[in-house]
């Protein structure tokens, strides 16, 4: 009886020479792999000892500042002490800053009102709304031919618009009324204004 | 030369191909890493040590703003008995008659972050010393914002008497030199 023999993965055997050839190659890469993996490992070893340089530097800086500045916990802890309490405190300045800015000076108000008026006025009455920003005030001043008495509102306005302080303070200043009464035996006039505050003021 | 240790298969293959690739790769990254975290934790805290004169001296510079600004130079957050007296002697300091004075508690109003203590008062005095008093109520380190005025001449003659009366709130905070550490 015949016997054949078929190979049938002849296409999956390397032939002798290939697998010389595979051989090499493979040895040559593991070698290559082998000396960059030296390389490599040399490189990291360099690289630890720079850290472990670097980690014992650390060490001395903590230690330095801790002898210069105890009870801070740290280079890393006081700074971020210094900074939380810096945001602290730029916080208050800033709540501080909005409170400065929504005073009113009534006082420098009333004296810059009466600066330019002659002596013998007066401020009768002052209702100030700070939610409004409204202010209207009385001026009294005596009727007649005096100094005072020549003044009319408008001219008052004049004198106020005239004096950048105030201006800078109030606008939309207007005469609201103006009233002859007797005061006393003496006739005065009554004249009442009103004006709004201008917002930001120190 | 057995090439056969290599090539038992594909997987066994691949695995001697990839092998060293990989182990230089986590060699090296494992390294970088390390490298990293530790020059940037180094650079961390001698920059911190550089920051920290100049964080101190702002900080110094900013408290010393504040205190400028704290009603109680004790670190105490004012009281309303404080206040009250503080006030009455304030009005009787510069002539003028304190008639009432009503505190209400202290409450965070909308639009601010830090309470406030309403305050009405109403009191009698001649024009220079209602200037001079409002003046001195109205110091920076006295935070007070004025709600609301109403000025009236009550007396013309022989002398001149004006009754004010006034709604403001009063913000009072306590001194910035807290107890605890302080900054090197």
């Amino acid at each position: 009886m015949a016997h054949f023999e078929v190979n049938l993965i002849r296409h999956e055997i390397l032939s002798p020479s290939r697998r010389r050839v595979l051989f090499w190659c493979m040895l040559a890469y593991l070698l290559l792999s082998a000396l960059a993996l030296g390389i490599t490992a040399h490189h990291a070893g360099q690289q630890l000892l720079l850290m472990l340089g670097a980690r014992e530097e650390m060490a001395r800086l903590e230690t330095e500042f801790e002898h210069n500045y105890p009870g801070q916990g740290g280079v890393l802890a006081c700074r971020q002490m210094l900074e939380t309490r810096l945001q602290a405190r730029a916080a208050r300045l800033e709540a501080i800053a909005r409170i400065l800015d929504r005073r009113i000076g009534l006082a420098r108000l009333l004296a810059e009102l009466l600066a330019p008026l002659p002596p013998e006025v007066t401020i009768s009455d002052l209702d100030l709304d700070r939610s409004k920003g409204e202010i209207s005030f009385s001026l009294l001043l005596p009727a007649g031919n005096g100094r005072s008495g020549s003044l009319s509102p408008s001219q008052i306005i004049q004198l106020w618009k005239d004096d950048p302080g105030l201006a800078a303070r109030i606008r939309d200043l207007q005469a609201v009324s103006t009233q002859r009464r007797m005061v006393g035996n003496r006739p005065m006039l009554n004249l009442r204004y009103s004006c709004q505050l201008v917002a930001k003021e120190r | 030369m057995d090439v056969g240790i290599f090539n038992r298969g594909r997987f066994i293959f691949w695995c001697w191909l990839l092998a060293p690739v990989l182990l230089i790769g986590a060699v090296q990254g494992a390294v970088f890493l390390y490298s990293r975290s530790t020059a940037e934790t180094l650079a961390h805290r001698r920059t911190s040590l550089q920051v920290i004169p100049e964080l101190r001296d702002k900080a110094a510079a900013v408290d010393g703003l504040l205190k400028h600004f704290a009603f109680d130079r004790n670190g105490a957050t004012p009281t309303v008995e404080v206040l009250s007296s503080w006030i009455n002697d304030c009005t009787q300091r510069h002539g003028v008659s304190l008639n009432l004075l009503v505190f209400q508690p202290p409450k965070v109003e909308p639009g601010d972050t830090v309470p406030a203590v309403k305050v009405e008062m109403e009191c009698e005095g001649g024009w220079v010393p209602l200037l001079s008093w409002l003046n001195e109520m109205r110091r920076p380190e006295n935070l007070l914002v004025l709600d609301g005025a109403v000025v009236r001449l009550t007396q013309s003659s022989p002398t001149v008497v004006y009754g004010v009366k006034l709604l403001f709130r009063f913000y009072a905070f306590p001194a910035v030199d807290s107890p605890g550490r302080t900054a090197p």
